[in-house]
């Protein structure tokens, strides 16, 4: 089964997700090609992290078709969980554990976890192995989250503003280290983020959302240089072109 | 394998803390027991009677804080609940049938751990009053745990079913509520005389010696072919409590 051939390590389809409080992800559809970084733009609340959930299923979308790998989100979820990794933005690991727990833990569950690699980053990312985890600053602690994502082969990492709240030093240092797992074999990754600045470091391709909706999907170079006039156009003034056109058709 | 294991690891860690303090406490409880025996039978005016009726009372008070110690929540789910954890697992490679198993097999650790200590109490306990422990409190002990395990499966039934905070502390009242439902709906089949409960209620406030005491034990009295029922019943509570936390597990949070 993991032999099978894909394209797009990421395919939405007409992805829909109504909620009661009003909000709904709006028949949103993007592949995310693979071997490529995909970066996904949205002001907060734009419905990033829905869509991000309704792929991994945590949550079920109402309606639509989503393919991870090549492979179905749902009917051969363990599968896929096995090859991905993600990267929420808050550490989801309790404080009492530490470093080794961690380790502990995710070496069972995931069968091509490796300790060496784990280490590895554990030493580049000086973290100490023993300490608890509730003592950890929040840049140790995003440290740790990717140190366990990435010591498993994945083919494909999904991050949720992975880089938020961390001072400049410690995001540069997270974005080197997306670009060396990148160059690591036919990797992808899917970062959503409201910091255009990270994404314009990293991203080959972007897709623009707002409340729910999306707005363009393409390749950054293409999207760039469609919206450059005289002047070099950045992701941010795209993003801000996008959502004050929207404003104003709404007003 | 791996995998339970892994999940395995991870939840004794999370519990252990939990289980040291009130498997400490039921020690307490058999230290105390053993306190008051002591104390009662240097009273000569006790007959030898008197003794073994207060001390097969005071070996079932042991099993009873036992049924409490292991029918009360963890509190994991909701310690994963505040972490995080529990949305990102729906990202990791474990299905619910996996972390029900898990729970399960904790959960009968604790009941062996719980068993153990109270046969070991009660058998403590009985050998200070020069007597020994029959296998039919044995199998009274198991019922009793098992009218304890019955409440916390059904009250897990509806813990697992949260998907935040304010649900998790609401499921968990209703769930406690259903549970001594069920405790009273299971006991409705058993031969046992519920309206005994009532009896003993107005009879402990009279009660003045061990030996009026001992007596209260004759109004729960069970047919000793019930006790027999116990190991079974038992491993029926443990299946269907994970099957339901399979199902309730494999919910998603909207």
């Amino acid at each position: 089964m993991s032999d099978i051939q894909y394209t797009n390590a990421i395919e939405i389809k007409n992805v829909t997700k109504r909620y009661s409080s009003g909000f709904t992800l709006d028949n949103i559809s993007f592949n995310v090609p693979k071997g490529s970084v995909m970066g996904f733009i949205g002001q907060n609340g734009a419905g990033k992290t829905t869509t991000l959930r309704c792929l991994l299923n945590i949550i079920k979308a109402d309606s639509g078709e989503i393919k991870l790998l090549g492979l179905d989100h749902i009917k051969d979820e363990q599968q896929i969980k096995e090859r991905i990794a993600v990267v929420f933005d808050e550490l989801p690991f309790h404080d009492i554990f530490n470093a080794k727990d961690m380790a502990r833990i995710f070496e069972g569950l995931y069968p091509k976890w490796s300790n060496a690699v784990y280490n590895q980053y554990l030493e580049r990312f000086q973290l100490p192995s023993n300490k608890k985890i509730g003592e950890f600053s929040k840049g140790m602690k995003m440290k740790l989250q990717i140190a366990c994502a990435l010591s498993h082969e994945a083919e494909l990492l999904v991050m949720d503003e992975a880089t938020t709240g961390l001072d400049p030093v410690v995001r540069d240092d997270i974005l080197h280290i997306f670009l060396e797992y990148m160059q690591a074999g036919e990797r992808s990754i899917l970062l959503s983020s409201h910091i255009t600045s990270d994404l314009e470091k990293i991203a080959d391709s972007v897709t623009f959302i707002d409340r729910g909706k999306l707005l363009v999907s393409g390749r950054k170079a293409d999207i760039i240089e469609s919206h450059s006039t005289t002047e070099q156009a950045s992701l941010e003034d795209i993003m801000l072109y996008y959502v004050n056109r929207d404003r104003k058709e709404l007003s | 394998m791996k995998s339970i294991r892994s999940l395995f690891y991870r939840e004794m860690r999370l519990s252990a803390r939990h289980y040291i303090i009130r498997f400490l406490l039921l020690v307490l409880v058999v230290g105390f027991a053993a306190l008051s025996l002591l104390v009662t039978g240097q009273n000569s005016a006790h007959t030898g009677e008197d003794m073994s009726g207060f001390t097969v009372m005071l070996t079932y008070i042991i099993a009873v804080v036992a049924g409490v110690v292991i029918s009360e929540d963890n509190g994991v789910f909701k310690a994963d609940m505040d972490a995080g954890w529990l949305r990102y697992s729906y990202a990791l490679p474990m299905s619910a049938a996996k972390k029900a198993l898990t729970r399960t097999l904790v959960k009968l650790l604790s009941v062996a751990v719980g068993m153990a200590v109270t046969v070991a109490g009660a058998a403590a306990v009985c050998a200070m009053n020069g007597s020994s422990l029959d296998l039919t409190t044995i199998l009274n002990f198991v019922l009793i745990l098992d009218i304890f395990l019955l409440y916390d499966m059904v009250q897990q039934i509806f813990i697992l079913r949260a998907t935040d905070a304010d649900e998790l502390k609401r499921n968990k009242l209703i769930g406690g509520v259903v549970g001594v439902g069920a405790i009273l709906l299971v006991t409705e089949f058993l031969p046992i005389d519920i309206s005994g409960l009532e009896k003993a209620m107005e009879l402990i406030p009279e009660m003045k010696s061990p030996a009026e005491m001992s007596q209260l034990g004759e109004l729960f009295e069970l047919p000793e072919i019930v006790g027999y029922f116990g190991i079974p019943a038992m491993l029926v509570i443990l299946g269907v409590g994970f099957f339901a936390s399979w199902k309730a597990l494999e919910r998603r949070p909207d």
